[in-house]
């Protein structure tokens, strides 16, 4: 790889040799203040390596899409909740309720394994599919179930209370759509449900923990959350067996410090608490934050998707693609290993973030 | 290096040896006295000295693991800056924290027990994470289509052989465990209770059939350990005729029954509950073919792992915090419910007392291994204070007068005077794990063995002594110096090298697809994933 290959480190902008660009990184992480470790766009290796650095550099780090991982992950933490692997849902499930119109969209096969009948259900025949506010995006040969004006909150709120037998107070059509749909769920043997995280929103995400409790009273349900970014889905496995944390973690007094609303990268951004953002972007899907005029170390495989161009860019390879690696598979519900289809010498994240941690240790980098 | 542990308190039991002597060690294995002078020597008078400990049950990494890890944040918050305010904030939580402990109380290899097949990768990844000790798992088999599917069509034991082989070889095990038997199936069917002898809907299979074949087919593809059991009705009163029958459908060939304690109630008193602990440890002494492990409870909040789900899932009613996740799979799936075992609660004293009984009153100290069944009966880093306890019936009474006598009146436990000496320990804890696991180089010091040695200064506080390990060489490395980890170092996974039939996995492969519509490949646990070239050791089969 050349310099004019555009591919090549930047500082500045400026073409610049490898370890100078590493060299002009490791000063800025030492200089800053309150460094920020997001994108994370990664393999397993990655997210070790910039939980390892983030460790040394005193920094918060969080996930790009941290924000879809905390709506499920502080309705667990709240109150617990239900949930089953694709493999099994395809499987066994007699009845599967969607919700919203992204939720089959995204995750990719659903539709078609909706569409055949489970193999290890314990009544032989179709499967039920009911699909609640699909808008634009209708589910070939599904029920559907419309609830104008609802919000997600409210509906599965709803839905929650009329399963439990409490009365409540909405128009009359709204309360037989909803009794029609609670009937429906509770005449399932295995009933699993769909949702997007994001769409229901964290309190959304524990009313239907709490609707999936009062039906496993009677019979047996389980819910499966979309995973919308598996780099996201991968970072928080690594980010839990490393720090204890799913993610939105900072190292600033040397121990991980765990809290979703003060670590959430966005604000960091937003009110200026960062003073510098360090970017691992290999699948493109962005840093998540706003624009800002901090600092910023970006490693990604090619500088255009980049809004602001950084003070420091460091290319690096595509895991699966250029190297091995290890990602979250969303279609198996856990890590798989990849192999690289088109190995090239361009280095991984994991590579690079560890000659920056090292970097950081010999300027004595390490939180105070 | 040549170096020498000189004029400490050996005790070997492989050897029978308990007394003062040297220990050589070289390159990271022991020797025999040797015929030159050693390079180096280091002076551990007044110490005693074992091969590194081996905890053969302890759910330390895995989906599940990390599940308690997300549902938990309270327990474990800021564990490193308030210690002591925080509630698993001991344990850390973390892979590195878990090495670092168990290092430091002289353990060198620890069993993670319970991994779904499907998530081999993601336990491999977390168990290369935790420093300085070697570890191995278990891959859980028994509630899963393909098997319950194999038993039902009456395969055949060559079948059944080539599925534990190909299970073993893909998730890179040390052996297989199943959790009762049947019953994760059977929950998805909405039954709420399962024993022996109950049959799982769909497949007309009985738990005693799924145990009966699973048993004979690990003996069959060449496992050292035998089957290890998680039996049914973990928990409930009167279940110690379950763990009888569970015993006795063994049919006098090996099995390991996991967190026996969990198993040792009767229906005794007013409240319906005792402990049947002196009885079931009878039992045990008459069946020398069976081992098992305790699972003692110790008194303070925990979180309870398990891939026990239709028991985790009727638990969730005991949840403190009132929370708990149930996370269905493949397999068996599992469920994380937090508990709190209470001193001034008489079913909790009762639990405490019956493991404690089970340690007394099981004769050979190498049938009975030491577990907490971590963190289901009480995380890790209370094995101090257990073998302190083991070790003292003076210090027993005086937790003894600290808990409601309703429930002491239900055990044997104030009268069993018995005290553990430092060999039954190191029998326990040593010797015994490394026989059942097949691991002729670990467990001892005699010439030959690895080079893991514990060094403990010699207290009569014996909590104090095991909690901080003077010394522990691994593989011939200083990894611990004055009970704190001094090295960074990585141990390896043990895994068994065992036979995959081409056929099975084909067959296995075409399984997955089409009732799950899953690429099974993507189980694989390949070297190039792990994070070190050298993550693993394989363990030759059984010959």
């Amino acid at each position: 790889m050349t310099a004019e290959s555009g591919n090549s480190a930047r500082i500045d902008g400026q073409a610049a040799a490898l370890p100078e660009a590493m060299g002009r990184a490791a000063e800025l992480l030492a200089s800053s203040r309150q460094p920020l470790v997001t994108g994370l766009s990664t393999d397993v290796a990655g997210a070790r390596a910039a939980l390892a650095l983030a460790a040394v550099t005193g920094s918060v780090i969080d996930h790009a899409g941290g924000e879809a991982t905390m709506c499920l992950a502080r309705p667990l933490q709240d109150g617990g909740g239900f949930v089953v692997t694709p493999g099994e849902m395809r499987a066994r499930a007699d009845s599967v309720l969607v919700i919203g119109p992204s939720a089959l969209h995204l995750m990719p096969g659903m539709a078609e394994a909706l569409a055949a009948a489970p193999p290890l259900a314990l009544v032989a025949g179709p499967r039920r599919v009911l699909q609640i506010n699909a808008g634009a995006g209708p589910l070939a040969g599904a029920e559907l179930a419309e609830f104008p004006g609802l919000s997600p909150l409210a509906l599965v709120s709803l839905m929650g209370a009329r399963a439990r037998g409490h009365h409540v107070n909405v128009a009359a059509t709204t309360l037989t759509e909803t009794d029609r749909v609670v009937a429906w769920l509770a005449a399932a043997h295995y009933g699993v449900i769909i949702f997007n995280p994001l769409e229901l929103g964290a309190p959304g995400v524990e009313a239907l923990f709490r609707l999936a409790t009062q039906l496993n009273r009677a019979t047996r349900f389980s819910t499966l959350p979309l995973v919308l970014s598996a780099s996201a889905e991968t970072f928080k496995t690594v980010c839990l067996w490393t720090t204890g944390f799913p993610g939105r973690v900072n190292f600033a007094t040397g121990a991980p410090a765990y809290d979703p609303e003060l670590f959430d990268p966005k604000r960091m951004v937003a009110s200026g608490e960062a003073d510098l953002v360090l970017g691992i972007d290999s699948f493109g899907e962005g840093l998540g934050v706003p624009d800002h005029t901090m600092a910023q170390i970006l490693l990604a495989p090619s500088l255009s998707g980049a809004a602001k161009p950084p003070d420091v860019f460091i290319p690096i390879g595509e895991p699966g693609r250029d190297h091995a690696g290890v990602m979250f598979d969303p279609a198996i519900g856990t890590l798989r290993a990849m192999p690289a289809l088109a190995p090239s010498p361009r280095p991984s994240a994991a590579a690079m973030l560890e000659t920056l941690r090292a970097l950081a240790l010999r300027k004595g980098g390490a939180p105070c | 290096m040549l170096t020498r542990l000189q004029g400490g308190r050996v005790i070997d039991p492989t050897r029978g040896l308990d007394g003062r002597g040297d220990v050589y060690f070289d390159d990271g294995r022991i020797l025999a006295t040797p015929s030159r002078a050693p390079d180096v020597t280091i002076d551990v008078s007044g110490c005693i000295v074992m091969a590194g400990a081996l905890d053969i049950h302890s759910h330390i990494a895995g989906a599940n693991v990390s599940t308690a890890r997300l549902l938990l944040p309270e327990a474990h918050r800021a564990h490193m800056t308030r210690p002591e305010t925080t509630w698993l904030g001991e344990i850390g939580f973390s892979a590195a924290e878990t090495g670092r402990l168990y290092a430091e109380m002289g353990f060198t290899f620890v069993v993670e027990p319970a991994i779904s097949p499907q998530q081999a990768l993601h336990a491999h990844l977390e168990l290369a994470d935790i420093p300085v000790i070697d570890k191995g798992l278990l891959a859980v088999l028994g509630n899963d289509d393909f098997t319950l599917g194999l038993i039902r069509d009456g395969a055949g034991r060559a079948a059944l052989a080539d599925v534990v082989g190909a299970t073993l070889a893909q998730s890179r095990a040390l052996g297989i465990k199943v959790i009762n038997a049947g019953a994760a199936a059977a929950f998805k069917y909405n039954l709420r209770g399962f024993s022996l002898d109950d049959v799982v809907p769909h497949y007309g299979v009985s738990s005693r059939a799924i145990l009966e074949a699973l048993q004979q087919a690990v003996l069959d593809a060449g496992a050292h350990h035998p089957l290890h059991v998680h039996a049914n009705n973990l928990g409930l009163a009167g279940n110690v005729e379950t763990a009888k029958a569970t015993i006795a459908a063994a049919r006098g060939m090996p099995m390991h029954l996991a967190h026996i304690q969990f198993y040792a109630y009767g229906r005794e008193g007013a409240r319906g509950f005792s402990s049947a602990a002196a009885e079931l440890a009878e039992v045990i002494n008459a069946h020398p073919h069976v081992s098992v492990d305790v699972g003692q409870v110790m008194f303070q909040p925990t979180v309870t792992i398990s891939s026990d789900i239709m028991r985790q899932f009727n638990g969730l009613g005991e949840a403190r915090p009132r929370k708990g996740i149930i996370q269905e799979g493949e397999g068996n799936g599992g469920g994380v419910v937090p508990l709190v075992y209470a001193r001034d609660n008489f079913f909790n004293a009762l639990q405490w007392a019956a493991g404690l009984e089970l340690f007394l009153g099981i004769s050979n100290p190498a049938q009975v291994f030491f577990t907490t069944d971590h963190p289901n009966g009480a995380p890790f880093t209370t094995y101090p204070t257990l073998m302190a306890l083991l070790m003292s019936a003076d210090l027993r009474d005086e937790w003894c007068a600290g808990l409601p006598a309703e429930a002491l009146a239900l055990t044997h436990l104030p009268s069993m005077r018995r005290e553990y000496s430092l060999n039954e320990l190191a029998i326990m804890t040593r010797s015994a794990p490394a026989t059942l696991f097949g691991m002729r180089d670990r467990g001892h010091l005699g010439a030959g063995a690895r080079a893991d040695v514990a060094v403990y200064a010699d207290q009569n506080d014996r909590a104090a002594m095991f909690a901080k390990a003077r010394l522990v060489i691994k593989n011939g490395v200083t990894v611990v110096r004055d009970g704190k980890v001094c090295a960074d170092y990585f141990g390896r996974t043990l895994a068994l090298a065992a036979r995959a039939d081409a056929a099975m996995l084909r067959r296995l492969e075409a399984h997955s697809q089409t009732v799950h519509g899953i690429n099974c490949a993507g189980f694989d646990v390949p070297t190039f994933a792990m994070p070190q070239a050298h993550a693993f050791e394989d363990v030759a089969c059984r010959s």
